[in-house]
């Protein structure tokens, strides 16, 4: 006859058993309410650390500091801008001056200038003299001006004419501007 | 064959007392999930979204607060007299002071005699010879001058409010017929809201209200702004 048969430790090693899986169970939604807990209380600290309501705040508070102050606001946008137009301008606008000031130097003083006009393309210049070598040194200066490519790009003698009568040369060129 | 499982009120309350304990923390893990999956998750999405929100409302703050110290400290004087110095060289609108002024200045600086001069009033928008963008008024004008006294004319009068550009000059036997542009520009209503930023005038552009200044021949204009002006306004 078997005398080692134990009903009971069967019946321990069940409860055993049991009980683990109900320590488990207990541990596992013991740190579910801990975890749900601490991550709801951490999440609403960040959100409302991180919350932009604080800074909307105090934006409305400089916005109400700076609503005085629209007028100078104003007046500062104006000037800026008209600043920025008066450079535009003054950069891009053709100073005459400069021009005539050489067209001039380069004009020998014993002749007589007849006619000048100078526009946005063109310059033209029409000067009379009884020298032929006076009308020659203007030529040169003008020809050496439009070698230089700074002023006239382009140099052409239009007319030359003696008044036979007078003995007065006349000579008219044209130059392209640069 | 399918077996057929019959459960009935009495084999749930069976179960129910058998598995009590564990239905309850079984529950409880439920709960915990469901309450993480459906409020907290969301919640941890918001968080960059809220970040970014953030950082832009710093950003506004930011030039808000810029814009107020730079306003603060701009000395009220001094930006009226750099506004008129700025209106006189370029005017609201066709100034017809302003520009006899400056002709009349001009030849009293380089000593030349005017003859005549003529406005041509109107819609003068000549792409040619104006600055783009710029409208102007013409004036025709005829000068005694010798071409040294018409370079000193000419020099004036690109130094002198408001600003001009001469378009062709014309010399015969002494006289002089010169066109000249008067630049002139109505100001565009802003569109600048609080939260732009607004920037002190360079030192270039200070240095260039200077130099006008210095042409000491504007009229200071009135420039008149409401207390209650909006940006949009002027």
């Amino acid at each position: 006859m078997k005398t080692d048969i134990n009903l009971l430790s069967a019946l321990q090693s069940e409860e055993k058993k049991e009980e683990k899986t109900l320590s488990l169970l207990r541990i596992i939604s013991v740190g579910s309410i801990l975890f749900v807990g601490i991550s709801s209380i951490l999440i609403f600290l960040i959100v409302q650390a991180i919350s932009p309501e604080s800074i909307e705040k105090k934006e409305k508070e400089v916005i109400s500091k700076v609503s005085v102050l629209r007028p100078k606001q104003a007046k500062l946008i104006l000037v800026s801008q008209k600043i920025k137009n008066i450079q535009k301008i003054i950069t891009k606008r053709s100073e005459y001056n400069e021009v005539l000031k050489k067209v001039v130097a380069n004009i020998p003083s014993s002749v007589v200038v007849n006619s000048m006009n100078i526009d946005e393309q063109k310059i033209h210049v029409s000067v009379g003299s009884n020298s032929l070598a006076v009308i020659d040194e203007f030529l040169n200066n003008f020809i050496n001006l439009a070698n230089e490519k700074d002023t006239i790009g382009s140099l052409t003698i239009e007319n030359m004419s003696l008044g036979v009568q007078s003995g007065r040369y006349t000579v008219s060129i044209a130059g392209e501007r640069i | 064959m399918n077996p057929k499982i019959n459960i009935d009120i009495e084999t749930i309350k069976l179960i129910y007392k058998n598995y009590k304990v564990h239905i309850r923390y079984g529950a409880i893990i439920l709960i915990c999930f469901l309450v993480f999956a459906i409020i907290s998750v969301p919640k941890m999405f918001q968080i960059s979204g809220l970040l970014d929100a953030r950082k832009n409302e710093e950003k506004k703050l930011e030039v808000l607060n810029k814009n107020y110290r730079l306003l603060t400290s701009i000395e009220e004087g001094i930006l009226d007299f750099q506004l008129q110095t700025a209106v006189s060289a370029l005017p609201e609108g066709k100034d017809f002071v302003g520009i006899i002024n400056a002709i009349s200045l001009a030849s009293g600086k380089s000593g030349v005699s005017l003859d005549d001069y003529n406005f041509q009033v109107g819609s003068v928008i000549d792409k040619t010879f104006s600055v783009e963008g710029f409208p102007f008024m013409k004036l025709s004008l005829v000068v005694r001058a010798s071409p040294q006294q018409l370079d000193n004319f000419l020099q004036s009068l690109s130094n002198t409010s408001p600003l001009s550009e001469v378009t062709s000059i014309k010399q015969t036997s002494g006289t002089t017929n010169l066109e000249a542009v008067f630049y002139f520009k109505p100001s565009v209503p802003s569109n600048m809201s609080d939260v732009d930023e607004l920037n002190d005038l360079s030192s270039k552009e200070k240095d260039l209200l200077n130099t006008i200044s210095s042409w000491n021949n504007f009229l200071p204009a009135p420039v008149v702004l409401q207390e209650d002006s909006s940006l949009e306004g002027f």
